[in-house]
């Protein structure tokens, strides 16, 4: 086996693959994937009720501080505006659930006991729970503004020991995925298909190079783009984790067994047409753990029939919960097992004829 | 003139060619019956209200009966004990319990309210139950601000009266459906360009505009086929079906001009489907508008699927007619005309 055939290849393959539809695909749909998660979980998925405010008093000086301390509010989205114009709009549109108009000198006049003008403008389209929500917070925050004492103290008591799971958790396992997956085994498999079909991949092993040659070539690729991927959602996610060092031994392993997957599927098929009719009909498979991470409800055990699991479990158990190698050992040992179980696979179509 | 003697036999080889292909009509069979499935298994139903556990034994149940009649937003269920309180919160029948002094009222016996909410609930839902539990507290203890609050509600009220998110998706996926099949429209005339026959055909009688048309009704079959078949089995054909069928049409006539567009202007397969992609996803965005509003500002009435989009929520979840889809539909069409005649002028200097 020569390196430098390899390299030669290797290059070849980055210099034009990286035009190739699939390439494409695997480095645009996870980072597509990651802004709409973040756009989604960040904002609107997230179902807060969003209040804009614009207080009149602002441009003559007589700021209010209920803007400030509904702005410091965690369970609401919140915008101040400086034109009434632009408040309407923005609710009129649904972009708010709710705009508050202050009036000119509002804290003082709520201040000294009298009864203070306060226009709300509601989209018709807003949840009703939205509107009482925002309704019971500006109350209490009024309260609060001038002093008038809570009638009650609240006491929280929180039941069940299941820690809280926000849809930006779950759902980050099938980003993580579909960064390992599709450039792992998408792009060799598809280059190897492509080079059946244009019936070069005989005369490229009628060259010096051999059959293995190729294979260990267009998997390094597949490898190689899987793992900067997996480390650039991580990184852009914030999720490299507290050893890093660790999680990307584990990106790389799971983007060499995701490569071996792509070789595989690649010497089998024979067309492209097969190859995505076969990835679709594997898909749920491959993806399989992640949506046990996506719905709670799915016991956790069902997953762990999966081989990806071992791929995805120890990635996010040392990126997201801190955990270390004694906490993962035993799904990385499984994980290092299927990857030389696929490898072995590998070796053995290597010697079958090419084309 | 158009002579559609001749653009009939191409018409049908492309239909049978597509068709012809077990793969793509696999995927887009399978395809269809992912967003009819998916469709079918969303909920049909808005969750609207905050339902909320109460043990109150020294609130009388009138007040509370009044408090759900001001605030619609909240729904209570009454629990007989304070254990009967933290068994609804851990069955999820209620996403908090609220267990209420007597005293409440008596600031003299600092009241404490206690709040039961699962372990799990996220951070921004706790402190809106907080305030919630608050703004309850306020107005059985009658401690509220004097406040004169003048409201007005912007747009239809729908409070009561949501549209299901599953239908607030009936945009996404006809302009998904029938949007995909820019990338099939380009094809048909990339793989003419690609093995050459586009010049053999152009020297036989048919001209460029016959050619474009034959394509451009392939590609608008496909498309428009598609899309009715979604929207009825989505129950977007059950009020005004004509004019939702026309928006199909429409929107399988933009798909067609932007693929030819396309087409008419890549060199290879590999680059229409590179720049198909990109389309796709750009005219993708204006229904996201629809499942999200507020989401997307003025600069998405620029992408002409907006118009689709806006005109299929129109007749499919507002119950609109031909006074408000007029407007969107004249917009569209004139998109229509101006891609269209851009995809034959460009293919035309390209090939004459």
């Amino acid at each position: 086996m020569s390196a430098r055939r390899i390299l030669a290849l290797m290059g070849r393959e980055y210099a034009h693959g990286s035009r190739e539809l699939m390439f494409i695909m695997a480095v645009v749909i996870p980072l597509l994937f990651s802004l709409v998660i973040a756009l989604l979980v960040g904002t609107l998925a997230a179902g807060l009720p969003r209040l804009g405010v614009l207080d009149l008093g602002a441009a003559a000086g007589e700021r209010s501080a209920l803007p400030a301390r509904l702005a410091a509010r965690e369970s609401i989205e919140f915008r101040s505006y400086a034109d009434e114009q632009a408040l309407r709009g923005d609710v009129q549109r649904g972009a708010l659930d709710m705009g508050l108009v202050l009036a000119s000198g509002a804290d003082a006049t709520l201040l000294q006991g009298q009864e203070t003008a306060m226009q709300v403008l509601v989209w018709g389209e807003s949840l009703l729970k939205h509107r009482t929500a925002l309704s019971a917070l500006v109350a209490g925050e009024v309260m609060d503004l001038v002093g008038l004492e809570s009638p009650v103290r609240i006491e929280t008591v929180l039941l069940g020991d299941e820690p809280p799971l926000p849809w930006g958790t779950r759902l980050f396992p099938m980003l993580v995925m579909s960064a390992i997956l599709l450039g792992g085994t998408m792009v060799p498999a598809a280059a190897l298909v492509q080079e059946k079909q244009a019936r070069t991949l005989r005369a490229l092993t009628t060259t010096p190079m051999t059959f293995a040659e190729v294979l260990v070539a267009k998997g390094a690729v597949g490898a190689s783009l899987s793992l900067i991927m997996g480390v650039i959602i991580l990184i852009g996610n914030g999720a490299l984790g507290s050893q890093p060092g660790l999680t990307l031994g584990l990106i790389a392993l799971g983007s060499l067994l995701s490569a071996e997957l792509g070789l595989i599927l690649g010497v089998l098929v024979g067309d492209i047409s097969t190859l995505f009719t076969v990835i679709k009909g594997l898909g749920i498979l491959l993806y399989a753990p992640a949506l046990v991470y996506l719905f709670p409800s799915i016991p956790a055990w069902i997953g762990r029939l999966f081989p990806t699991y071992y791929m995805l479990a120890p990635i996010l158990d040392t990126s997201l919960h801190g955990a270390g190698w004694g906490d993962i050992a035993g799904d990385v040992a499984i994980l290092a097992a299927v990857t030389v179980l696929a490898g072995v696979v590998v070796a053995l179509l290597a010697r079958r004829d090419p084309a | 003139m158009i002579r559609w003697h001749t653009i009939l036999p191409l018409v049908q080889k492309d239909l049978r060619l597509y068709f012809g292909n077990r793969f793509y009509a696999f995927i887009t069979a399978l395809s269809l019956a992912a967003v009819i499935i998916a469709y079918a298994l969303m909920p049909d139903t808005v969750d609207e209200t905050f339902r909320l556990a109460m043990y109150a034994p020294g609130v009388p149940s009138s007040v509370l009966a009044a408090m759900e009649a001001e605030e619609e937003g909240l729904e209570i269920v009454r629990a007989g004990t304070e254990q009967d309180l933290s068994a609804l919160v851990l069955a999820e029948e209620a996403v908090a319990g609220l267990a209420v002094p007597p005293s409440l009222g008596d600031p003299a016996a600092e009241p404490t309210i206690t709040l039961y909410l699962l372990s799990s609930t996220e951070t921004e839902m706790r402190d809106m139950l907080r305030v919630l539990t608050r703004g309850i507290a306020i107005t059985l203890s009658g401690a509220a601000p004097d406040l004169a609050v003048s409201s007005e509600i912007l747009g239809a009220d729908r409070g009561g009266n949501q549209i299901p998110t599953r239908d607030r998706m009936r945009p996404l996926f006809a302009v998904l459906v029938v949007m995909l099949e820019v990338l099939g429209t380009a094809s048909l005339l990339t793989e003419e360009i690609e093995s050459g026959t586009i010049r053999a055909i152009l020297t036989t009688p048919l001209s460029t505009r016959e050619l474009y048309v034959a394509k451009g009704a392939t590609g608008l079959i496909l498309s428009f086929t598609q899309g009715a078949i979604v929207m009825a089995c989505v129950g977007g054909l059950s009020h005004q079906p004509l004019l939702m069928l026309l928006t199909l049409a429409e929107a399988a006539l933009l798909v067609t001009a932007v693929g030819f567009l396309i087409s008419a202007s890549t060199r290879d397969m590999l680059s229409t489907m590179g720049v198909g992609m990109v389309a796709l996803i750009l005219l993708s965005i204006p229904p996201f508008g629809v499942l999200f509003p507020g989401l997307i500002s003025g600069w998405g009435r620029a992408l002409p699927s907006h118009y689709v989009a806006s005109a299929v929520h129109e007749l499919a979840n507002l119950g609109g007619g031909w006074a408000q889809v007029r407007a969107p539909l004249a917009i569209l069409l004139g998109y229509d005309i101006v891609l269209g005649g851009l995809g034959i002028l460009v293919t035309q200097r390209r090939f004459q």
